[in-house]
């Protein structure tokens, strides 16, 4: 291993992305007397590898190593707590899906996000519902696209190949990019040209002939009650050549042609790296080569490279620490998680709609652009209305009782206690003193005589709390 | 059985006090008058508190003693009960009976003994329009008994007070030689023996200026009271007697001057002549017409030994009720609810409504923008009924006397079930022209759910199967829908499954249900078109429910009301489990309710829920 390491001290302000040598950047981060593991470090790791962290993540977090703290985002050692989980989180879902509304689904989805035992493969299904994006306002079934959910979640650290595979045959996606009824005298491109585009290689890997050649793979591949089948009398069994491949003629030997494109691991490596670490700059090749030929030795099983990036020395130097934007869902389930709170969930999934991440329902097949994308004036403003309204809401909870009666079991007992509790657990980049007074002087001159709620209703207002 | 009653008195304690906190007060006594020391009235031991109060008062209620609510026969049941317990254990209910402790050790007197010793003679509550305040008037023990009690009490609060080093907490002032006392928002005064509470200086000055001068208008000489005074108004609901029980005790009656509230409220929604909602018109047109005319409601409280009653009971005039209204009340106020089918049920509901009429007239009672959506809905249900006019054909086709019935369900217990378990409904109602309706409705019914097949059909949804069966001489035909041989359905059935909707006749009745089964029963019923067009009772409106029957359906729905609650309330599974089981703890306690709606001989209208609760 290499002795070199990310400077720590100055890494977050410093250091440009095209700098960081490969080698260092994915090396495994080790603690030292100079660099310690410590909850800055923690926190970021659960703010990317799931959905922040409450304070009993805290405590574990503190008390384990960053590689065991992964392997609990995974669900390791929580045997018993995974199953009672899994079975009440079925539950609802048998109860959700029996009223045939998908939205909400959205409730059932934060309800995993916020209590799940393996909040990194929540994370991970929720990248992959980005990547493959279907909206239930097409598919309209929520059962489909409850199904669907449950696929990207089997394997959302798994192998990737066999994810395509699953997905291609998914009534959902089928129904999303009109593949439903894909005949031989018509075939339908939309799947073929999105699975080498956005699902697999990217833009300029392929040529307009090879989406032709590719939509007549999938021709004969239906949508009937609600499954995925074969229609051998409307597939063209003649034979194709795809990206360079001859005698290709069905839509799984296709699949596996586009699985094998060089440019596959690097796209998909590409994407992780953008979810996990930074939203800019777009990483190098040469920065993602040490991932992707991880991806490849791994099977490209995707926990190989998401553990790589989690436990990496320039993950844990904190050099990302500010440079993804909180998505809704992320600042939604940040904050009630990192707040110990409890709510109606119905209602929160229905306010990440204003917020521009519906989920279930993603605007196109490109799924969220994310980044920057996800701030501008009117959603700024939806941002703080919803601490407004979650705060408002007589259902919202901390800890099981009012917030006044949690600040203080944190023995917090003054306004500058409090500030500073919400700075450290809430923040990434903590606040400079003038804007620290700034913020102090919003909450003393707030109408809201409940200092506690008017510094988190004035803190949602702050830029910083949109980044991660 | 000393733990309940000092429940019971903490919560009319707190109900007391709350009353004098809804306004906030200023001084003891606002604009300090000279102290016309003119002697209160030698006869306040046997004085009325009608004659105490202004002529402005609007809402004026008589409420037992104290004394009367704990010793009755129910309150032994309901302790023992337990869903009681539930609520008595809880964290809330402990802390605040350990405060109630506190004070009683301090002032040396058991709480509930107090509140019986004041509420001795009755208690009084009055809102009054010009102070904008609130009186409670209580006629306690005895004049001594007040003065001694009185000073122990503000003595507690000085010394409490003190011990926290905070400052005097009583203000203290004399009006027309009446010591008046003022603690955080309340003005407390004794009048002989009555003890008397308000949140408004005003309100207390104009009580103690009507015990000293006779002359000064009150709230016996008032219009609207000497209405509400009226026998066939107070006695109107008549529910002990009903009940044919020897035990039952009125413990509040109470009359809201309607007038006054209306002219408070103005032109809102509630008293607007057309209405922007057409459920609100169906359930309440006829009952919002009396309360836009109506000087006065009266009502009252009653409680036997194994229900409750509450009766409201208002005048009503058959010019109140303007055309438009007579879909709801029948001409000349004439309508009366169908004679009730006797048949097991989660509820039943027999009622008077002219919807054809309703619907024809549809430009009178609504706003523009529901009459909008009903053009709308008009053109789409009469394409739905084959051509034929919804409104004229296919609502004018039933007499106005309907029926609705809810009913549990049974699925078979080793089968599969839907995951939400709804109850089967059914409507009920008595065709015009039976000869003609039966087959146009045949029809209009395997259209109906053809349409469903095809819609369903486009959203993946399962497909229904049409037939046709006999009961007797009466045709029924239903629909029911077809599982998927190859789907598992190992979350249980869908929602759809809870529903198999069914069109039969019966003589000149027609039956509409959301489930086959409940139709074939209600073809067992022993009614017939004979039985069903008499109204026994001058009711227009009857709705009974059964408590154990809902409690039923919502057990065998528990799970998915768990689950729920999580998702509504961010609850853990045990504190959904919790609140669930409380609530159905609670509804353990009903055996039945009922409301009961009539315009009485044109003369009163009257509601009744009369909730009979389940003797051990």
């Amino acid at each position: 291993m290499s002795e070199k390491r990310i400077d720590d001290t100055h890494a977050r302000v410093s250091q440009k992305l095209s700098e960081i040598d490969p080698e260092i950047a994915w090396q495994a981060w080790q603690p030292s007397p100079e660099i310690p593991w410590n909850a800055e470090r923690a926190r970021l790791l659960f703010r990317r590898g799931g959905f922040g962290a409450s304070p009993e993540d805290l405590e574990y977090a503190l008390k384990h190593s960053s590689s065991q703290v992964v392997d609990r985002m995974l669900g390791a050692g929580m045997g018993k707590k995974n199953e009672e989980f899994e079975r009440e989180s079925s539950q609802i879902a048998s109860s959700v899906r029996a009223g045939g509304d998908a939205e909400r689904l959205g409730a059932w989805w934060l309800h995993r996000m916020m209590h799940s035992p393996s909040p990194l493969v929540e994370k991970m299904t929720l990248f992959w519902h980005g990547h493959f994006a279907t909206g239930a306002d097409k598919v309209t079934d929520s059962e489909l696209m409850y199904a669907q959910n449950q696929l990207f979640r089997k394997h959302a650290l798994g192998d990737f190949r066999e994810l395509v595979h699953a997905i291609s045959k998914d009534a959902a996606m089928l129904i999303y990019l009109d593949s439903e009824s894909n005949r031989k005298a018509h075939p339908n491109e939309n799947y073929a040209r999105e699975l080498m585009e956005l699902f697999c290689l990217g833009e300029g890997n392929y040529s307009e002939q090879d989406v032709q050649e590719l939509a007549r793979c999938f021709t004969g591949w239906e949508v009937r009650r609600k499954m995925f089948r074969f229609n051998p009398y409307q597939h063209d069994s003649g034979m194709k050549s795809l990206l360079g491949s001859e005698d290709i003629e069905s839509g799984e030997t296709a699949i596996d042609v586009v699985l094998r494109h060089a440019e596959m691991p690097f796209f998909v490596v590409d994407k992780l790296f953008r979810f996990l670490v930074c939203d800019e700059p777009r990483p190098s090749k040469s920065l993602l080569q040490p991932l992707v030929n991880r991806f490849i030795e791994s099977g490209y099983k995707t926990e190989s490279v998401v553990r790589q990036i989690l436990e990496s020395e320039l993950m844990l130097s904190l050099w990302p620490v500010g440079k993804k934007i909180r998505s809704p869902v992320e600042f939604a389930v940040n904050l009630t998680r990192g707040l110990d709170a409890t709510t109606n969930l119905d209602r929160l999934a229905k306010a990440l709609k204003p917020l521009g991440q519906a989920l279930f329902f993603p605007p196109n097949v490109k799924g969220w652009d994310g980044g920057r994308a996800w701030i501008n004036s009117s959603t700024l403003i939806g941002r703080s209305n919803f601490v407004v309204d979650l705060l408002g809401d007589g259902n919202t909870r901390f800890h099981g009782g009012a917030l006044d009666e949690w600040v203080k079991s944190q023995r917090i007992s003054s306004l500058d206690g409090w500030m500073e509790w919400l700075s450290d657990s809430l923040l990434a980049i903590p606040l400079k003193p003038d804007e620290q007074l700034r913020w102090k002087e919003q909450i003393t001159s707030s109408t809201n005589a409940n200092h506690w709620r008017a510094a988190l209703i004035t803190l949602s207002r702050n830029a910083k709390l949109q980044l991660s | 059985m000393v733990l309940y009653q000092r429940g019971l008195t903490f919560c009319f304690g707190v109900l007391c006090f709350s009353v004098c906190c809804l306004l906030p007060a200023t001084r003891v006594w606002p604009q300090e008058s000279p102290s016309q020391s003119l002697e209160v009235a030698s006869d306040v031991e046997s004085a009325n508190p009608r004659d105490w109060l202004p002529d402005s008062t609007v809402l004026y209620a008589q409420i037992a003693p104290v004394s009367e609510w704990m010793e009755h026969p129910l309150r032994e049941w309901l302790v023992e009960t337990e869903a009681f317990k539930k609520i008595w254990r809880s964290p809330e209910v402990m802390k605040a009976r350990g405060g109630i402790t506190v004070a009683e050790f301090a002032i040396g007197y058991k709480l509930d003994r107090l509140l019986r010793d004041i509420t001795e003679g009755g208690v009084y509550v009055a809102i009054d329009r010009e102070t904008k305040g609130i009186v409670v008037l209580t006629k306690t023990k005895g004049e001594e008994w007040l003065s001694k009690y009185l000073e122990k009490a503000l003595d507690y609060v000085r010394k409490d007070a003190k011990s926290k080093n905070q400052p005097e907490p009583i203000e203290s002032a004399q009006y027309r030689g009446i010591e008046g006392y003022k603690f955080q928002t309340g003005i407390f005064a004794a009048i002989g023996p009555w003890l008397m509470i308000t949140n408004q200086g005003d309100l207390a000055k104009a009580v103690i200026d009507r015990t000293v001068d006779p002359g000064l208008p009150t709230l016996r000489q008032a219009r609207w009271t000497a209405i509400a005074d009226a026998t066939w108004l107070r006695d109107a609901s008549g529910t002990s007697q009903d009940r044919g029980t020897a035990t039952a005790s009125r413990l509040v009656n109470f009359e809201v001057d309607l007038a006054t509230v209306r002219s408070v409220i103005g032109q809102n929604d509630l008293f607007s002549e057309q209405a922007k909602d057409f459920g609100a018109e169906l359930i309440l047109g006829g009952v919002l017409s009396v309360l836009r005319n109506a000087p006065v409601v009266a009502g009252s409280l009653d409680m036997d030994a194994s229900g409750i009653s509450i009766a409201l009971n208002a005048p009503s005039e058959e010019q109140w009720f303007a055309e438009s209204r007579e879909y709801y009340v029948g001409p000349l106020v004439s309508g009366r609810a169908p004679a009730a089918l006797k048949i097991d049920s989660i509820a039943t509901l027999g009622t008077y409504r002219n919807l054809s009429e309703m619907w024809l007239r549809a430009g009178d009672l609504f706003n523009q923008n529901v009459n909008d959506q009903l053009a709308q809905a008009d053109n789409t249900l009469t394409t739905l009924f084959s051509g034929k006019d919804f409104g004229t054909d296919i609502l004018g086709a039933i007499e106005p006397e309907l029926q609705l019935i809810a009913k549990q369900q049974s699925f078979p217990e080793d089968g599969l079930r839907p995951t939400v378990q709804l109850p089967a409904f059914a409507f009920v109602a008595k065709l015009k022209k039976p000869e003609v309706m039966r087959r146009e409705l045949k029809r209009i019914f395997q259209s109906f759910v053809g349409f469903l097949n095809i819609t369903g059909a486009q959203e993946a949804q399962p497909q229904l199967d049409l037939s046709m069966d006999r009961v007797g001489d009466n045709p029924i035909y239903f629909a029911e829908y077809i599982r998927d041989a190859d789907r598992p359905y190992e979350n249980g059935l869908p929602i759809q499954f809870n529903f198999s909707p069914t069109l039969a006749f019966l003589g000149d009745h027609v039956i509409l249900a959301s489930s086959v089964a409940l139709a074939r029963e209600l073809l067992d019923e022993p009614f017939s078109p004979s039985e069903a067009d008499v109204s026994p009772t001058d009711v227009h409106t009857l709705f009974r429910v059964d408590a154990q029957a809902l409690q039923a359906i919502l057990e065998s729905n528990e799970n998915a009301m768990i689950t729920q609650n999580m998702l509504e309330k961010g609850h853990s599974r045990a504190e959904a489990k919790r609140e669930i089981e409380t609530l159905l703890g609670i509804l353990s306690l009903f055996r039945s309710g009922t409301v009961e709606m009539s315009f009485q001989n044109k003369a009163s209208l009257s509601l009744r829920v009369d909730a009979m609760i389940e003797p051990k």
